[in-house]
């Protein structure tokens, strides 16, 4: 059976004039929109806010930008992990596991054990978080009861080898004492 | 030891000798300084392309990024040298300097710049010498088939790609090769014809004669702009360049003819590239640009031909000038068009280019003849309008079919009313499935 002209689509080109079948000008036009590029943007080493704004990485930061200019909004920015204390300077997390099995990437391995306090049951021997395997999606940090698993802004994690950077506690304890100020609990 | 007077007694005023040892200077600073503009031109093309797509590009190499051709240099040559199974050996090594040695060649018959009266070398060099009232041409070899000898060697070119596309025993490299092979062949023919112009409207073809010939009449890029065009074009097309780079189309290639290539063997392929658009460019700025001249028209003030060192500095500035400005130019249009389909590429050699330059070639004869040929610049205006009244009659391009059939499909641009109501899907019919012993029938 012939396909009626209805279901038939034409999808010619639109025929060039005379012009623009000798290429020049066209050419001639489209160097003109490359070169304004170039040259909004020659020996400006990336600083011009209309065209190209680059961070230049260890030197900028995403930081030191306002939040507009695409810069950093720290107070949810999801970086590395820390354990919180308490009032007393113990660790909060009673190894409920929660996290644990919450972590989609099941990144997080917690011992528990008995705890020596009597207001709480348990309290983790072991708390180790593999960072390179963490996705740093935060669900670990809303799934804990008793928050005492956090995310703070900072992202400039780095190691020599996989072992370092798998965090046990201390290290997350350490994480917590070194930006309890910047992120208070 | 005979051979020395006979070649200080050679041509009356001026031994051969002193011409030789200009010759061999300005050869071995010409080879060093353009194997070093060869770095940066690479490193140029990198920031260009970066500016005009919004990038930065490299930065981080020394300041502002200008040690980055040292470290790629470095890079290149810490890589191995590896050659894959069942290449040809020997014509894997030699086919990067295959296309290496023609594009250094070539070079050699370019006037850098016009006549050295050898009496104002510095630190009284001169009389020691007993060179004094001597001149010299600044030029490699000053060889009286000039322009000729560039063409052959830009054409040898081809047997590098053609080579090391066979001999890489892929058929990405083969199919590059090849490539390489029909488009220099076809855009040869345009080349050829632009220097015949050239040659036509000089009447010689040695360097210094046409330049000479462009202080005349002005510079044959404002005298026959059309074959400026056309000789550039080709030029492109010669060195590989975007838009006409099918033999390394890296999205249908791989990387063409240097597929298999690594390490210093790859730079020299990319080397060459970049000496062959710089040669083009000193050979562009010979034919067209008038060499050192710094005046288009052909009145009013110019440069002096010859004269002292300063002089020479001066225009060889200008000529490095032009060539620098061209390269830019060249890498300007590499990232401004895209790359052509095979047959566009053939059909605007075929049907476009060579049939617009024999008839400036016709033109530009029938004005020398007339001894009209300041005059071309019009004969060019009125090859424009003869191109764009004939272009209506000109063979198209086969007609594609480019009817389909889009039945009720949401990919159909037809919408509202036109649009069909999609068809019911078969499996839901209560068609009867086809049997397939009674081959295949169609369900609609
Ligand atoms: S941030 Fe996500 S992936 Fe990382 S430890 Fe927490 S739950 Fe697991
Ligand atoms: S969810 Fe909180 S309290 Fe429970 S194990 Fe994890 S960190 Fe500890």
């Amino acid at each position: 059976m012939p396909i009626p002209d209805r279901d038939i689509v034409d999808v010619s080109f639109k025929r060039l004039d005379r012009t623009e079948s000798l290429f020049v000008l066209n050419v001639f036009k489209g160097l003109g929109t490359t070169l304004r590029h170039a040259f909004q943007n020659v020996g400006r080493n990336g600083s011009n806010k209309d065209t190209l704004w680059v961070v230049q990485y260890p030197e900028q930061k995403r930081d030191d930008r306002p939040v507009e200019e695409g810069g950093q909004y720290r107070p949810t920015f999801r970086g590395v992990h820390r354990l919180n204390r308490d009032e007393d300077g113990r660790v909060r997390c009673v190894a409920c596991f929660m996290c644990a099995t919450a972590c989609p990437a099941n990144c997080i391995h917690i011992v528990a054990e008995a705890s020596p306090w009597d207001d709480r049951e348990k309290y983790p021997k072991q708390f180790d978080i593999d960072e390179l395997r963490c996705i740093y999606c935060g669900m670990c940090e809303e799934a804990c009861p008793c928050d005492a698993i956090e995310l703070t802004p900072h992202y400039e994690v780095t190691g020599l080898s996989r072992q370092e950077l798998i965090f046990d506690k201390t290290k997350l304890l350490e994480v917590y004492d070194q930006t309890v100020g910047e992120k208070p609990m | 030891m005979t051979l020395l007077p006979t070649l200080l007694a050679a041509t009356g005023e001026t031994p051969v000798l002193a011409q030789i040892i200009t010759g061999v200077v300005v050869v071995l600073v010409m080879v060093h300084l353009i194997l070093g503009g060869c770095a940066y031109s690479i490193m140029l093309e990198r920031k260009l392309s970066a500016w005009m797509q919004d990038r930065v590009g490299p930065n981080r190499v020394g300041p502002m990024g200008l040690l980055q051709p040292i470290a790629d240099g470095l890079k290149f040559l810490l890589k191995e040298e590896y050659a894959p199974k069942g290449v040809d050996k020997v014509l894997f090594t030699l086919a990067p300097t295959f296309i290496m040695v023609p594009a250094m060649l070539g070079f050699v018959v370019i006037p850098w710049a016009g006549v050295l009266d050898l009496s104002s070398l510095p630190f009284g060099l001169s009389e020691k010498l007993g060179w004094e009232g001597w001149q010299v041409r600044v030029i490699g070899a000053d060889v009286n088939i000039g322009v000729v000898f560039m063409l052959a060697t830009a054409a040898l070119g081809v047997y590098g790609v053609a080579l090391g596309g066979w001999a890489s025993n892929s058929k990405f490299s083969f199919l590059g090769g090849l490539r390489a092979g029909a488009q220099m062949i076809s855009y040869e023919i345009p080349m050829g014809l632009a220097l015949l112009v050239v040659i036509l409207m000089a009447g010689t073809v040695t360097p210094y004669g046409i330049l000479e010939a462009q202080r005349e009449s002005g510079w044959f890029l404002v005298q026959q702009p059309i074959a400026a065009l056309l000789f550039y074009v080709c030029m492109l097309a010669e060195s590989n360049r975007t838009p006409f780079d099918l033999a390394e189309a890296e999205s249908e290639l791989v990387g063409g003819y240097h597929t298999e290539y690594s390490s210093m063997r790859f730079a020299m392929w990319f080397l060459a590239e970049y000496f062959h658009m710089i040669t083009g460019a000193a050979f562009f700025s010979l034919l067209f640009l008038g060499g050192f001249s710094v005046n288009p028209l052909p009145f009013g003030w110019d440069l002096p031909v010859e004269g002292g060192i300063g002089l020479i500095l001066l225009q060889w500035g200008v000529m490095l000038g032009k060539v620098a400005l061209l390269v830019a130019f060249a890498m300007a249009i590499r990232w401004t068009i895209p790359r052509f389909r095979f047959d566009q590429l053939m059909r605007l050699a075929w049907e476009g280019m060579i049939p617009l330059s024999l008839l400036v070639v016709m033109a530009t004869a029938v004005s020398v003849y007339l001894g009209l040929q300041n005059w071309m610049w019009l004969g060019s205006i009125g090859c424009v309008i003869v191109v764009y009244l004939v272009l209506p009659f000109m063979p198209r391009s086969a007609t594609a079919n480019r009817r389909i059939a889009i039945v009720g499909s949401r990919f159909s641009p037809l919408r509202g009313e036109d649009a069909l109501p999609p068809r019911p899907a078969v499996a839901l019919s209560d068609a009867a499935i086809p049997d397939p012993a009674q081959g295949a029938r169609s369900i609609h």
